[in-house]
């Protein structure tokens, strides 16, 4: 059922508490959007990564900005302030994320907190979202999407783009 | 008259947007509440502006008032918790009225007019009045699901 908490965890013990799962909260354009700690690599200032970063826009994938080479593969750099069209914003950091071909950029870090449970995503919501979040946090002070790592950029999308990619990086 | 519902004891619920009233089968109405803290979060379903938490539990909300009504209602006092079919799970969602609601019982519904919408099942005539009773469900398949590939926020 919609709303409803799903335990996230595996089996617990008798006795013990839920399983507490760390997440990192953060902030783009004052929107506070969560992912599991787990899912994130290493946390770099943008600054730190002005080295690194190729500049990669693509008009039909909004908020893809830049590549990174790393490790013999090519990560996409997705600014989720324009990725979600929210107001403009002035991103900071860069959540390099594991395994997948994703770093975000975002405005800060806002906190890190543990969970135990997430709130299924409501059926009302019938768009792209059901793909972006694993569910929905609830925090003390509000309601917070968690973001499902693989769901921003699916395979297909990382297909049109290493194409693309691949194609810019041959001389004609 | 011609009888519309099966069941001559079938209630409803009365309910306000702007200036126009419309009812709704009371049998799918949880609550009436006040309004609370919409959280909004970036997604790309129409008509749906965000969430509320009630009871523990987190609560969809989406503005019938745009398709009723052709634009969104802005001001609204209360929120009227209805339940959705989705196959054989119902889940609750949250519909922003203007003002107090009203249970009414023992009222006929009339057949739906020809060139009412579909989504009007029927219509409840209270003091000369054709209040239009409405089919959640039509309703809301009536709406584009889906704003476009990229992302909007609420």
């Amino acid at each position: 059922m919609s709303g409803a908490p799903q335990n996230r965890g595996k089996s617990v013990p008798a006795g013990a508490g839920p399983r507490q799962e760390p997440v990192i909260v953060f902030v783009v354009a004052g929107t506070q959007l969560a992912i599991p700690a787990g899912a994130v690599h290493e946390i770099r200032s943008t600054d730190s990564l002005a080295g690194e970063a190729t500049a990669f826009e693509q008009a039909d994938f909004p908020g893809v900005r830049h590549t990174l080479e790393r490790g013999g593969t090519t990560q996409y750099v997705v600014s989720l302030g324009e990725f979600f069209g929210l107001p403009r914003s002035r991103p900071s950091l860069v959540l390099v994320l594991r395994g997948v071909r994703c770093a975000l950029l975002v405005d800060r870090i806002e906190r890190m907190d543990a969970l135990s449970t997430i709130y299924a995503l409501p059926r009302a919501f019938q768009g792209d979202e059901r793909r972006w979040y694993l569910g929905l946090a609830l925090f003390e002070d509000g309601v917070v999407p968690m973001l499902n790592p693989e769901g921003l950029l699916t395979r297909e999308h990382l297909e049109r783009l290493d194409a693309r990619h691949l194609a810019g990086a041959v001389p004609a | 008259m011609t009888t519309f519902t099966d069941s001559p004891e079938a209630a409803y619920v009365l309910l306000r947007l702007r200036e126009r009233r419309f009812a709704v089968p009371a049998e799918i109405v949880e609550e009436l509440t006040g309004a609370s803290q919409l959280h909004k979060l970036p997604h790309t379903t129409r008509l749906v502006e965000g969430v509320i938490v009630r009871r523990k539990r987190i609560v969809p909300v989406r503005d019938i008032a745009s398709l009723l009504l052709g634009r969104p209602l802005r001001i609204h006092r209360f929120y009227l918790i209805v339940r959705r079919r989705y196959g054989a799970v119902e889940e609750p969602e949250a519909i922003p009225v203007t003002g107090d609601c009203e249970l009414l019982s023992g009222v006929v519904a009339l057949p739906r007019g020809d060139q009412q919408a579909a989504y009007i099942a029927g219509n409840l005539e209270l003091a000369g009045e054709q209040v239009p009773l409405l089919d959640l469900e039509k309703l809301m398949a009536a709406a584009p699901q889906a704003a476009g590939p990229a992302g909007r926020a609420a």
